[in-house]
């Protein structure tokens, strides 16, 4: 699958004239997250609620207290802006939605299939993270001021933007009509996902390859930051997933989960939130950087960490 | 026979997707009596989109009185051109049934200072 991704960025490289258009763009994300949503739903309503509430926990906890270390470190190590530090913290605390359905399918296919219910746990890590970020932010904002948006559009957007609630509706209608409804749908939403997922990257590595020349306005510390911090909060999210009694396959997924940035909820909400940081910084950094690299490195890295957390557990 | 034609503005707004409803409020808060709203393609040189995801830009048209047109030249300029990728421009132009273009009274309040 990763060849996909490959294929779509040097497809930008050697000036292919492949585009994939707008509308397939976003109807590919609609159904990728409403599919995500319904799948994990199914699986939840199947799961006894106490093996979900603790790994549902340290989710939460994840999400709340990766925006503030990430915040704190470009703030005052990479000395980078406050509103431009919050905009970096909203993404990397977040989750990029298909980083970790790539990691589902990778650890499927390595025999270590991850909990059904982790769909229903991106929704956990993503909405704190972005929520606390952007507080973050507005609090760095408040000496500019000039077009700063009223909190609750800001609650507002995170909650019922098309990308959570996507997501949320998915897990709440698979929930709903349990493991026998989703089923129903499968033909839809279960049999072509992997392929759809694969064009999906392809075009994502277009996307990704055209923010490669925006490098240089990144600088070589962001560069240097989207490489460790994923690996940094991967390893947390494993062994925290691990003490939170998941499988090894599902602590390898919610490592990648923490490890991944968003690029879907995140740009947009902060985007609207927070116009003065400047997306040369996030947009490359969670896009060009570490996409790739959760992508092609990170993935087998986060299993590898597992293993050895596990031991010969398994 | 020539139909007699009347002056009026035309105000076009290309903007980041993001502003797209944000937008459409300003446009009735000021009194524009409809718009046009089409996604289109385009960037500026060395600046860098925040999402795909969002969309392509928008670019609004609506013709308006010049009231209307100064007054919502205003607000973007006070409250989105420091922050977003915003283009504006003003051209006259002639229409027929001037009235269909008037801001309609009780559309047109004093502008209401949002937060």
């Amino acid at each position: 699958m990763v060849l996909a991704f490959a294929l779509g960025a040097i497809a930008v490289l050697v000036k292919s004239d492949l585009r994939i258009p707008d509308g397939m763009y976003q109807g590919m994300s609609i159904y990728l997250l409403f599919a995500i949503g319904l799948r994990g739903g199914g699986e939840l309503a199947e799961t006894p609620l106490a093996l979900v509430w603790r790994p549902a926990l340290v989710t939460v906890l994840l999400g709340v207290a990766t925006p503030l270390w990430v915040f704190a470190i470009l703030r005052w190590v990479g000395r980078f802006k406050g509103v431009d530090a919050a905009a970096l913290a909203a993404h990397y605390g977040s989750v990029s939605a298909v980083t970790f359905t790539t990691a589902l399918l990778f650890l499927e296919a390595a025999g270590a299939k991850a909990e059904g219910f982790m769909p229903a746990l991106v929704a956990l890590l993503e909405m704190p993270a972005i929520l606390v970020a952007l507080l973050l932010g507005r609090r760095a904002q408040t000496k500019v001021a000039s077009s700063s948006v009223k909190l609750g559009e800001v609650v507002r957007e995170v909650v019922v933007g098309k990308a959570s609630l996507l997501l949320l509706g998915g897990v709440a209608i698979g929930w709903l009509s349990g493991q026998h409804g989703v089923e129903q749908v499968a033909p839809l939403f279960l049999a072509p996902f992997k392929g759809v997922l694969v064009l999906f990257l392809l075009e994502m590595g277009m996307v990704a390859a055209r923010r490669f020349q925006d490098f240089r306005k990144a600088g070589p510390f962001l560069i240097g930051f989207a490489v460790v911090m994923p690996v940094v909060h991967g390893a947390l999210g494993v062994l925290l997933g691990q003490a939170a009694g998941l499988s090894i396959g599902g602590a390898t997924v919610l490592g990648t989960m923490a490890a991944s940035a968003s690029y879907i909820a995140a740009p947009i909400a902060v985007r609207t939130a927070l116009p003065e940081a400047n997306p040369g910084y996030y947009v490359t950094a969670s896009l060009a950087v570490t996409f790739p690299f959760n992508l092609s490195l990170g993935l087998p890295l986060y299993f590898a960490i597992a293993k050895l957390a596990f031991g010969g557990a398994t | 026979m020539t139909l007699k034609t009347v002056k009026v503005r035309l105000l076009t707004i290309i903007a980041e997707a993001v502003l797209r409803d944000r937008l459409v409020e300003e446009l009735k808060l000021a009194g524009a009596s409809g718009y046009t709203v089409a996604e289109v393609h385009g960037s500026g040189f060395g600046t860098v989109r925040a999402s795909e995801w969002a969309g392509p830009s928008v670019r609004f048209e609506t013709v308006v009185t010049d009231e209307v047109a100064q007054a919502l030249l205003a607000v973007l300029a006070e409250r989105y051109f420091p922050s977003w990728s915003v283009v504006a421009y003003l051209q006259d132009v002639e229409v027929v049934r001037a009235e269909r273009y008037q801001p309609s009274p009780s559309l047109s309040p004093p502008r209401p200072k949002k937060g």
